[in-house]
């Protein structure tokens, strides 16, 4: 356990030291995501304004696009990070190294994702702040209510993550793949099947539908059952599982065709 | 004790032959290189005793055990990539590579600053690794392999692509390790002058197998007094050099062809050499026994094959 407090530990440090020395690209991405936010918003709401629905009856779905952009920033980079890191480390030829350690690749990777993930989380929550005082739109938000189904159906988006990663260990250019299942990610924070199986068996879709009605239904962590808690637990682990099984297949492939470090 | 082993090691790239059954084992505590031409499998070989090129057969142990599940006794610097985060200062890459490591703390703090210090790199710990000189970056990669404190340190080409003055910084810090830290390395270069000033012992690789495997004073003693240098009063011309090149000795042709290195097998072989300069009148200004030095006696072993 002191090895993944050190390996998350140095890894954080990274992360923060690298987004104070890329500055220009921390900025403009935060002011990217802005913007981007702000043109949807006026958007649907001039869409609201033209169906002759008032801005204030408008409310939910206003809600309702807030939380799913949220949510679809976050998921982004819990996919995203590991393949976007393996590619990074072989362009850098810090591959090798990583594979060295006497932790496994997979979770120096996992950890990392999760450092990642931290400070991303609290890039959103500023985001997301700023979002409302300037669109004047204020939710009501109980931090630990949205964050306790993230943490636990996170782990499913980080499995999909892994299995990218172990395609970006292979065949280095992924990022087509990537663009595509961003789309697909959008479904899964936006749509919520009425079968709880159906809701249960696609990654994170319970957990997202969770965090819709703790937000916009006005209900907290507490009021999940057990059954709620197991469904999204299974549905992580299960994706995790895939993800883990997937990803050592992969750096076995690599490292049969001594593809690791490879650029 | 043996701290590698390599039994039997094969790895193929589709019809390409890498690595061909070699095999060799190196002492705890001893210096060695691997030597061979570009694409004779060192590389290869380093990244699969590392575990992270999986060999297609044969067997790889780390004081005795399978090398799988050996990675902490192993660090390593590889060949023509940055091993380093540049922009990161060489304190926090260090930091970094321990912590990936899964090591940390006031211990490793303390180790780092000796590192630091020792590589004369104290004045530069926080400045980022992508404003220092490529030297300096070579520096802060080879300590990155020490931070670790394993027993076992593979190093890629260390000299690769250096200036003079960093060429030389970087033999003082591998003859600082070598001498003072009671590691064991597995060297690869092309530098014969380094394998010569610092290992005792030497693999030469050929087309994927080993054509030789000896202590580098054997094989210097094996090649001595073999090699004699004949300065002439004047260039040789193109038929000259043709015509010694069909008498079926090793010659070398230096100095724009006013000077022939020649290797020979029985030391009264070099009058038959004089007669047949004198029979096409090439005048000799002076004939001695030359050193052999290690880059000689790789080039008769590898069949000049070096690129």
């Amino acid at each position: 356990m002191k090895k993944i407090y050190y390996l998350f530990k140095v890894s954080l440090e990274k992360n923060v030291k690298e987004l104070y020395r890329y500055k220009f690209n921390t900025i403009s991405n935060l002011l990217i995501f802005y913007i981007l936010f702000m043109v949807m918003f006026s958007g649907l709401k001039s869409f609201g304004m033209s169906l002759g629905v008032s801005p204030l009856d408008m409310g939910e779905n206003l809600e309702g696009f807030i939380v799913g952009y949220f949510l679809w920033t976050i998921i982004m980079v819990a996919y995203s990070d590991i393949a976007f890191s393996i590619i990074d480390d072989a362009s850098k030829g810090t591959l090798e190294q990583l594979n060295m350690s006497n932790i496994n690749l997979s979770q120096i990777l996992v950890v990392r994702s999760i450092s990642n993930l931290l400070i991303e989380t609290i890039f959103s929550i500023f985001l997301l702040l700023i979002i409302m005082e300037t669109t004047g739109h204020w939710l009501e938000i109980n931090v630990l209510s949205i964050l306790i189904p993230i943490f636990i159906g996170v782990f499913s988006i980080l499995g999909i993550g892994l299995m990218c990663g172990g395609l970006a260990l292979i065949f280095k250019r992924v990022q087509s793949l990537l663009n595509i299942i961003q789309y697909f990610l959008i479904v899964l924070v936006a749509t919520f099947p009425r079968s709880r199986i159906i809701s249960g068996l696609l990654p994170f879709n319970y957990a997202a539908g969770s965090i819709f009605s703790t937000m916009m239904g006005g209900c907290s962590f507490r009021d999940f059952s057990a059954l709620d808690y197991g469904i999204m637990a299974g549905n992580s682990l299960l994706y995790f599982i895939i993800g883990l099984f997937v990803f050592n297949k992969c750096v076995k492939v690599a490292k049969c065709r001594g593809l690791l470090g490879q650029y | 004790m043996e701290a590698i082993e390599v039994n039997e090691l094969s790895k193929y790239y589709g019809n390409l032959k890498a690595v061909d059954d070699i095999s060799f084992s190196i002492k705890k505590g001893e210096i060695c290189g691997i030597l061979g031409p570009n694409g004779s499998g060192k590389t290869t070989t380093i990244k699969c005793i590392c575990n992270l090129i999986i060999p297609d057969s044969g067997e790889i142990k780390i004081f005795g055990e399978d090398n799988k599940k050996s990675m902490e006794y192993i660090s390593a610097l590889f060949e023509g990539t940055r091993n380093l985060y540049w922009k990161l200062t060489p304190r926090e890459n260090l930091r970094y590579f321990a912590g990936i490591r899964g090591l940390g703390g006031k211990k490793v703090e303390r180790h780092i600053d000796e590192l630091l210090d020792r590589f004369n790199l104290s004045d530069k710990k926080d400045t980022m690794v992508n404003n220092l000189s490529r030297g300096m970056q070579q520096k802060v990669a080879i300590a990155m392999t020490l931070v670790c404190d394993t027993e076992i340190i593979l190093l890629d080409e260390p000299t690769l692509g250096l200036d003079v003055q960093s060429h030389i910084d970087i033999k003082e810090v591998l003859m600082d390790i070598v001498s003072s830290m009671n590691k064991t390395i597995l060297l690869s270069t092309h530098d014969m002058n380094l394998v010569q000033d610092i290992c005792k012992d030497v693999v030469i690789l050929n087309k994927g197998k080993i054509v030789a495997q000896d202590s580098v004073g054997a094989l210097m003693d094996m090649f001595r007094s073999m090699t004699y240098e004949i300065v002439l009063t004047e260039s040789l011309s193109k038929d000259d050099e043709k015509y010694l090149s069909n008498l079926g000795y090793d010659f070398y042709f230096v100095n724009n062809g006013t000077k022939i290195e020649v290797d020979i097998s029985e030391v009264n072989e070099i009058y038959a050499i004089i007669d047949s300069l004198r029979e096409k009148s090439i005048f000799i200004k002076e004939i001695k026994q030359k050193d052999n030095n290690f880059e000689r006696i790789f080039l008769n072993i590898t069949n000049g094959e070096v690129e």
